[in-house]
């Protein structure tokens, strides 16, 4: 389902103009960003909990060029689906 | 956070009211589920796309998940942004692993960074190829000439599995030891057993088992030969032994026969029993009966002999008979004579008893 097929059902089932659904969901999912970055986590009861994770450096092996190179560390955003949102995944449609 | 203190902050930049802000975040929050019940992925500009995949043994299982979007993997990953991958060398030339100090998830990123320079780290790209690497890395004369880092590769693998000297076994072929020695180092001394298997002719150790197994044989014969055991052939002769004299059956007045007497001696009518303190029966010889008992019967005349003068010693009533079988001449060796068949029966019973053999009655002179 692309974003704009979700603004078109959004708008029609709740009567309103898909830019203004457009504008809301952009700014939730700003908030979001905001916060995620802000405190590094984010629990959304519904959806799930969003958590960022450091992922330490490493070496890596290019098996074809037999390279030998470092990864940096990094983190990374990892996301922890709900229990409700599992269970709808698993129900037949 | 809760999810209506995340509304409000929605609502305080001015969108929309509180109403359509919940009713959009509502419908977003169904509208999401439905399509992940679908197996669909949802897509959300500059946050993510959520979508399911199958997990599990039986593959029958969907968990959700959440892929970010690149501008916010990139904010999230705001401390790291200016690292790149750095390439660090060819993996034959790196110590194995064990060898280093890697330990755990945590690599020797800061170290090498400072071994290597943040400068350098920052700058190089993982573009860059490892024919253009090795060229800058030889020309800061880090590296060696291309072979040399087989050389290390192999030294390291030699490293891995030492190579243990063999013990030296000593040398069994004397002879050769003997007449091809090095010219410039002396033979050791042989051991003393082994010299004395060279003045030996060469004896091997087939050539001794051979020797003892054939003394064991000559041993083992030496001993049945002296019947101290037996290894075939029947046993040795038992000698028969005689019973001692029974005084019941001695006749009172009795001749011995001695040599060779063809006539028959006649026995004691009434014997007289003498007590003892086990009562036997007697054997009563009526001394004119035509009948007898034969004990044995000899070819040669001196062994007929020697067996009536036993049974003469033990106190029986023994002669000899002459008799002719086949055309060959037997002395048979009888013992009484008894007027019936009944009483001549009744003392070849006895006689077996006593003499452990075979003891019947015959006729006199048949």
């Amino acid at each position: 389902m692309s974003h704009d097929e979700l603004i078109n059902m959004i708008s029609e089932r709740a009567g309103i103009s898909k830019q203004t659904v457009r504008d809301i969901l952009s700014t939730i999912t700003d908030v979001w960003s905001k916060e995620i970055i802000a405190r590094g986590e984010l629990d959304l009861e519904n959806i799930g909990e969003f958590i960022i994770e450091h992922r330490p450096g490493r070496k890596g092996v290019n098996t074809e060029s037999r390279e030998l190179f470092l990864i940096p560390p990094r983190d990374a955003l990892t996301f922890l689906p709900s229990r409700e949102l599992i269970e709808w995944s698993n129900k037949s449609a | 956070m809760t999810q209506d203190e995340l509304l409000k902050k929605c609502v305080d930049r001015g969108v929309a009211d509180e109403t359509t802000v919940t009713a959009v975040s509502h419908l977003f929050y169904v509208f999401l589920l439905s399509a992940l019940q679908r197996g669909q992925r949802v897509e959300i500009p500059d946050f993510g796309t959520f979508g399911t995949r199958v997990v599990g043994v039986k593959r029958s299982r969907k968990m959700p998940f959440f892929e970010p979007d690149s501008e916010l993997a990139e904010q999230v990953n705001e401390r790291y942004r200016e690292l790149k991958y750095v390439v660090i060398g060819k993996c034959e030339i790196t110590p194995l692993v064990g060898e280093t100090a890697y330990e755990g998830k945590e690599a020797p990123y800061d170290s090498l960074v400072e071994q290597i320079g943040k400068q350098k780290v920052l700058d190089t790209h993982h573009d860059v190829l490892p024919e253009e690497y090795i060229a800058d890395v030889r020309r800061k004369d880090q590296l060696g000439p291309p072979t040399e880092e087989y050389i290390i590769d192999m030294r390291q693998k030699d490293r891995l599995t030492p190579q243990r000297e063999k013990p030296s076994m000593p040398k069994f072929n004397l002879k050769e030891e003997g007449a091809e020695g090095e010219p410039g180092k002396e033979a050791p001394a042989p051991q003393p057993h082994l010299h004395e298997a060279e003045e030996g002719g060469g004896m091997n150790s087939l050539t001794k088992v051979l020797i003892a197994v054939a003394l064991l044989v000559i041993v083992t014969l030496a001993l049945h030969f002296f019947g101290i055991i037996r290894l075939w052939g029947p046993g040795p002769a038992k000698e028969v032994a005689l019973p001692e004299p029974v005084p019941t059956i001695m006749p009172q007045e009795q001749k011995p026969l001695a040599g060779a007497d063809t006539t028959p001696v006649p026995g004691v009518v009434t014997p007289t029993p003498v007590p003892v303190e086990k009562p036997r029966p007697a054997i009563v010889a009526s001394g004119t009966g035509n009948f007898t008992v034969q004990v044995s019967s000899w070819l040669s005349r001196s062994k007929a002999d020697e067996e009536v003068s036993r049974l003469v010693g033990a106190g029986l009533d023994a002669f000899v008979e002459e008799g002719a079988v086949g055309g060959a001449q037997r002395h048979r060796v009888r013992v009484g004579r008894y007027t019936t068949q009944k009483e001549a029966g009744e003392a070849a019973a006895r006689l077996r008893e006593i003499l452990e053999n075979g003891a019947w009655v015959a006729r006199v002179g048949s």
